[in-house]
């Protein structure tokens, strides 16, 4: 019988990027397994079309593939793909112009036919009553949010860097962003601990 | 939204208990509604096929698209310009409404290689003077593979 392999729960960075640097296909997957929520929240910050959403998501994950063997601090590694997006974002955004891709925010990327994580149906409709008061902030409030939720967390430096704001604005507009989002109908009526 | 014993005009890492609460909730709700979809994290897996191991990489010195000010609408109906280079080389590349032209500097390249991320690949011609085109204006990322003496260049990947 061959024992059940420990797998690590939080494979150290340096290791998996020098491991996927060599080759290791297993490695470059832990990375995307890592990152990937980052990236999205990134992209979905930015009012884009799904095409486009999906183009920007696959040439951040080319552009770390031809960048990897460069790669000296892998410990900035999330910062790096988040920037990546984002100005692959900007330029999407901008090549778009002239072709009206920038339409509201495209909610049938979501697959809608896989149910939600339930936790059953009370839970289910706190995170449908969010979910619906999220996409009515600005889009502002949204990047930031976005942002802060990523896992795991972006250094609030790199957050500073991303959206052009000072470290010292992100506590006081995330209050705002908050507070917006708990007064929000359905929310505000949520109470409880929300 | 509660504001005594908290600083945040200094320190993000400072937080209301409330904020953090509903922040942890946000994040629970917008995963479970807004998740990655599962094809585009198997792009991103896909991705790692096309590592840059052999060819010398040419990096973007100038893409007529950069820069952050997104507000002033690019009015450049004529197209998009790009410009790679390794120390040795440099593909400046034009993208017009159904093409793509450039040149390999120096002239001597044997023909061009456009590439999509899916995994097709077109290869075209150079002339004397390292001049290509390719008919065409592809979606999704795309990179250009310079077939020259010395060696391949390729460029970063770019969507046009």
């Amino acid at each position: 019988m061959i024992p059940p392999r420990l797998t690590p729960v939080k494979p150290d960075l340096p290791r998996l990027v020098s491991a996927a640097q060599q080759g290791d296909a297993e490695a470059w997957n832990a990375l995307v397994e890592q990152f990937a929520g980052l990236v999205w929240h990134v992209i979905r910050g930015f009012r884009l079309s799904n095409a486009a959403a999906e183009d920007v998501y696959q040439t951040t994950w080319l552009r770390l593939a031809e960048y990897l063997d460069r790669i000296r601090q892998p410990e900035s590694l999330g910062g790096w793909l988040a920037r990546t997006a984002r100005n692959e974002c900007l330029r999407t955004v901008k090549l778009a112009g002239r072709e009206d891709l920038r339409d509201d925010l495209d909610l049938d990327l979501v697959d809608r036919t896989a149910a939600p994580v339930d936790k059953g149906i009370e839970a289910g409709a706190t995170n449908e009553i969010l979910w619906r008061a999220f996409a009515s902030l600005s889009q502002a409030c949204q990047q930031l949010l976005r942002l802060l939720m990523a896992e795991p967390p972006l250094p609030y430096d790199r957050v500073s860097d991303l959206l052009g704001i000072s470290i010292g604005s992100i506590g006081p507009t995330r209050a705002r962003c908050l507070a917006k989002l708990r007064t929000s109908r359905g929310v505000y009526l949520l109470g409880g601990d929300l | 939204m509660s504001e005594s014993g908290t600083n945040p005009e200094t320190d993000p890492s400072v937080m209301d208990p409330d904020d953090a609460g509903l922040l942890g909730e946000l994040r629970v709700a917008v995963n479970a509604y807004d998740p990655v979809p599962p094809r585009l994290i198997e792009t991103a897996r896909a991705a790692f096929v096309w590592r840059t191991v052999d060819e010398e990489l040419a990096h973007l010195q100038f893409d007529s698209l950069a820069g952050a000010d997104v507000l002033v609408r690019s009015d450049t109906a004529a197209g998009v310009h790009l410009s790679f280079a390794t120390a040795a080389a440099s593909i400046e590349v034009d993208v017009a409404e159904d093409t793509i032209m450039g040149q390999v500097v120096p002239a001597g390249a044997t023909g061009v290689t456009l590439l999509l991320g899916s995994g097709r690949r077109v290869d075209t011609g150079c002339d004397e003077l390292g001049q290509f085109s390719f008919p065409g204006r592809p979606s999704g990322p795309v990179r250009l593979v310079a077939h020259q003496p010395q060696g391949d260049v390729v460029t970063e990947w770019f969507t046009v």
